[in-house]
């Protein structure tokens, strides 16, 4: 089966080279002795064009080829990559491969994905959906991207308390992805992506402040403008400029729509079925019981139309689902692959061998103004830094800026600030806020209150 | 598994199917112009209407064939196996480097890109040619049949199971590495240069116990050769000893005191200090960008008389040798520090145009997905007169560093820090207690001012990977047994016992 897609002549033309590489790779393969194999290639291009006051500072130009191999052997797998789809090279990938599986330790959990666990064009949910991430405009040439890093160059420059810019960028990219394996898999998936983004340096009375704004679409019209990237950049660096220094203590902490993505990916990294199966997360022990607050949904929605992020089926072709993570404050769910969740005694993997798809903390209806206003005291977050989560442990440490919250109404703006905390305490008591981010890359939350944080 | 046979890799002979394209005996010219079905005068053209207009470039052709084996935790890890190819374009117009690069080896790829660049570059030029060249020496190892896979698993159980026999080993990490790249230059010019280079290196981790706590060391063999090389017992074994006997020390040893003394640097691997403090301050790229403390003290004192230092690309089967650089222009043995005179840089053939002077074979790059850059090979400090067991009697109260573990430099102000893994405090003229935690802090262009002793126990350590601009190459360091007097400052983590001393950071 395949993926549908748009077709125009030089596509189908990939595409069909690329499915004879692969129907070639996947026969030698077999022929060299594996009883299992699965085989991707993708064709990609990339460019890149920075400016800088008048001239280009930087310039990508590139195609990539890449294609894997992974093969079984009965229970021992092997693997090989390679740039080349020349016949002789396909030859000695697969000969590679199965002599590298011959070496390896015996691992019945992994495994090719079976005919049921693939994304299917018959299944009636699915059938009617079309991804749309291919743009089938024409491709800008470096010379287009040029031109549009200029006009950008001068919109951020152009910005109120802007004084220089330090780098303007935009970028195209285009792949297609064919996935073959032995049981009959067919998947061939096309996407573009353009960007661009914006640094500039806000300056005041000896001051300085830098801020980079960007944005990314699988089409060129879902691009915000230049005027609103400018806008974001040059907003947050004025705002930010001459930040002081806060009084540390213990507090609440707002974690701006700007950056709560973060704890939401956080929280993801740590269901993951390797950590679970290593007992090395501390969400160990909390699945099926209350973590969070009642109100706390987390789901993923992997099929949106023109999403960088969305997918029919992850790298395992195990299909992608729309899955309710969190439900009513409680997991639901650990995220796993084949392997793991086989180790796990799982029945099926979730198809998150590439990772969350779309992963969204549900809007609440309680009011982010109305949480601003009743903080006496506290902390808003607007950018992280350095830091993180340590998953082992639950331990939460990392640096930060944005305003102090006083009186229920934001005030100045603080930089060199670290937040600590514990994850299981900060999941237990957080509030949604009922605004919520944007991000085009696929992991969006609202604005998350914190009780109690430690700030310094 | 490769098998190095007349300088190309043969798998298992006997087998047809699995032989590597590069094993069929073709050479890199022989092999790219088949892709491009074009023979190389053809290809010489295409270079040229590719870089029409441009005051230098090339392009360079890639293949890299990369076998990496591992065993950690006692368990052999499955093989990580590829085959990367490609071609970069470049495209050089007075200070400014266009940059392209794709997998797919074909003209029409190289002319398309060709005129991309061609189109935002504002100037037209002329091109710059360099001189055809005669027949190139080669610096690599010589060619040996190797083992198969199966074989190699071997060695690392072997190695494995040798460091285990030691009670107080809890992990044993063991790392082969092979790889064989089949590079081909052609310029616009009607030149061209090809070259094949092997590397195998092994690196082994160790961690130990003393009953309370847990410390690892590691050690890096490699080198332009062949497997054998790497994997005989009398070069692994010595090693692993080496390692059980740093490991145990850092186990035992104290915190370092701070203060200004002497420090007594090692011989081979500290050499890391050279490579870091000075070599990056001489590579030209920093000199006409002037972003590096060295800019202007050419024909100027920046050590004692009795320093010497090379960058050498000819050292046979070093890490850091090559026979051509990534421009194509032969390597050679560069002077840069003659009896404590800076009297040359290192260039790439930008940097010999931006400042008069001769390239010297430094362009270096990651891959061909990577523009080239003014890169180390092998740097040397050269050999003196003392021995080392003089250098060590001559030093009444002072530190002896055996590694490093890293540093930073900052090329602007020529400020550095390097952090010590293992150091000795020495004492009355004896090496005692190991110390760990020890800084060395001070400034490139002064330290060497202070070299008072070179030892004549001169010693190459094929160890390294050098990062630049985002770019990984390999290279090697050297030095002989060395004394600075005085002029820089050790940071430890002791609280000061002796009157006088104190931490200057």
């Amino acid at each position: 089966m395949e993926q549908k897609f748009h077709k125009q002549k030089e596509l189908t033309v990939i595409i069909d080279n690329l499915l004879d590489s692969a129907e070639a790779l996947m026969r030698y393969a077999q022929a060299a002795g594996a009883s299992d194999a699965s085989v991707a290639i993708t064709q990609s291009q990339e460019k890149s064009v920075t400016v800088r006051d008048g001239e280009i500072d930087n310039l990508t130009i590139s195609g990539a080829l890449s294609c894997s191999l992974r093969v079984f052997v009965d229970e021992r797998g092997g693997k090989y990559e390679t740039t080349s789809l020349h016949d002789d090279d396909l030859r000695l990938a697969a000969n590679r491969a199965v002599d590298s599986a011959t070496v390896s330790a015996e691992n019945k959990h992994a495994r090719l994905a079976h005919p049921h666990e693939w994304y299917r064009e018959g299944d009636s949910e699915v059938s009617k959906i079309e991804l749309d991430q291919l743009d089938p405009g024409r491709h800008p040439s470096v010379g287009d991207l040029m031109d549009l890093a200029f006009s950008l160059d001068e919109v951020a420059c152009a910005y109120p308390g802007v004084s220089r810019s330090e780098g303007s960028t935009y970028s195209f990219a285009h792949e297609i992805c064919a996935r073959l394996t032995s049981h009959g898999f067919v998947g061939v998936v096309g996407s573009t992506t353009y960007s661009k983004s914006a640094t500039v340096i806000a300056e005041s009375l000896g001051l300085m402040k830098s801020e980079t704004a960007y944005h990314m679409a699988c089409y060129l019209e879902d691009l915000r403008s230049d005027v609103e990237v400018a806008r974001r950049a040059g907003e947050y660096a004025v705002g930010q400029l001459g930040a002081g220094t806060i009084k540390g203590g213990i507090m609440p902490v707002l974690f701006d729509k700007r950056v709560s993505r973060e704890l939401l990916g956080g929280f993801f990294d740590s269901i993951d079925g390797e950590l679970v199966y290593l007992k090395s997360t501390f969400l160990l022990n909390h699945l099926g019981g209350r973590l969070f607050r009642p109100e706390v949904r987390i789901i993923e929605q992997p099929h949106l139309r023109r999403q960088i992020d969305s997918r029919l089926y992850d790298r395992e072709c195990v299909k992608a689902t729309p899955w309710t993570l969190v439900d009513g404050g409680i997991p639901q769910m650990w995220a796993t692959n084949i392997e793991f969740s086989s180790r796990l005694g799982i029945p099926a993997s979730s198809g998150h061998a590439s990772g969350s798809s779309n992963l969204l903390l549900c809007p609440t209806p309680n009011s982010r103004d109305s949480m601003i206003r009743g903080i006496r005291s506290g902390f808003l977050v607007t950018e992280l830094m350095g830091g993180g989560l340590n998953i082992e442990t639950g331990a939460y440490s990392i640096g930060a800026e944005g305003y102090l919250i006083e009186g229920g109404e934001i005030t100045r703006a603080v930089n060199k600030v670290t937040i600590a905390g514990n994850m299981l305490e900060m999941m237990r008591s957080m509030h949604v806020a009922d605004d919520c981010s944007d991000c085009p890359l696929g992991i969006n939350a609202p604005s998350i209150l914190i009780d109690r944080m430690t700030v310094g | 598994m490769l098998v190095l046979v007349g300088n190309l890799y043969v798998d298992n002979p006997t087998q047809e199917s699995d032989m590597s394209i590069i094993a069929a005996g073709i050479d890199p010219v022989t092999y790219f112009c088949g892709l491009l079905g074009k023979n190389i005068s053809e290809v010489c053209a295409l270079a040229k209407t590719a870089l029409d207009g441009a005051e230098d470039g090339e392009i360079y052709f890639e293949r890299t064939e990369t076998e990496i084996l591992s065993i950690d935790d006692a368990r052999i890890e499955s093989p990580d196996r590829s085959v990367s190819q490609g071609f970069g374009l470049r495209r050089v117009s007075g200070q400014s480097v266009f940059y392209a690069h794709d997998d797919v080896i074909t003209a029409d790829a190289i002319l398309h890109v060709g005129a991309e660049l061609r189109a935002i570059d504002k100037h037209s030029r002329l091109y710059v040619p360099q001189a055809k060249r005669t027949a190139i020496p080669s610096f690599y190892g010589d060619t040996l049949a190797t083992p198969h896979l199966v074989d190699c698993v071997k060695l690392l159980q072997e190695i494995d199971a040798y460091a285990r026999t030691h009670e107080v080993v809890t992990n044993v990490s063991v790392t082969l590495l092979g790889a064989l790249s089949y590079i081909l230059i052609v310029r616009a010019d009607d030149t061209h240069e090809y070259d094949i280079r092997p590397m195998t290196r092994l690196y082994i981790t160790i961690q130990c116990t003393d009953g309370s706590s847990r410390e690892s060391t590691n050690e890096i063999v490699s080198g332009r050769d062949e497997y054998n090389r790497v994997s005989r017992e009398n070069i692994w074994k010595p090693e692993v000893d080496l390692l059980l006997k740093k490991t145990k020390d850092k186990l035992r040893a104290k915190p370092c005191p701070s203060g200004q003394m002497p420090v007594i640097l090692a011989p081979g691997w500290a050499a890391i200090f050279l490579h870091e403090a000075f070599g990056h301050g001489l590579e030209a790229d920093f000199v006409w960008r002037k972003t590096t403390v060295f800019a202007d003290l050419l024909g100027k004192r920046v050590a004692s008389n009795v320093v010497n230092v090379v960058d050498d690309g000819t050292i046979p089967r070093a890490r850091g040798s090559l026979n051509i650089d990534d421009e194509g222009t032969p390597t050679e043995r560069t002077v840069l520090i003659q009896d404590g005179i800076l009297v040359g840089y290192m260039h790439d053939r930008q940097s010999a145009r931006l400042l008069g002077a001769h390239a010297t074979g430094n362009a270096r790059r990651e891959s061909y997905r990577h523009h080239p850059q003014v890169r180390m090979r092998s740097t040397l400090l050269l050999g003196g007169e003392s021995t080392p067991e003089e250098i060590i009697a001559a030093t009444q109260y002072g530190i002896y560093m055996a590694s490093f573990e890293g540093g930073q430099v900052d090329t602007v102000t020529g400020q550095f820090v390097f952090n010590s893994d293992l150091a000795y405090m020495v004492v009355d003229g004896k090496i005692q207690d190991p110390v760990i935690g020890a800084t060395l802090i001070g400034n490139c262009a002064t330290a060497l001012l202070h070299v008072d002793m070179v030892g004549n126990d001169f010693a190459i350590s094929g160890a390294g990977s050098c990062g630049k601009g985002g770019q990984t190459v390999p290279v090697g360091v050297g030095q002989p047994t060395l004394r600075l007097s005085g002029g820089i400052t050790v940071g430890g983590t002791e609280v000061s016992q002796t009157e006088g001393a104190h931490s200057d950071n």
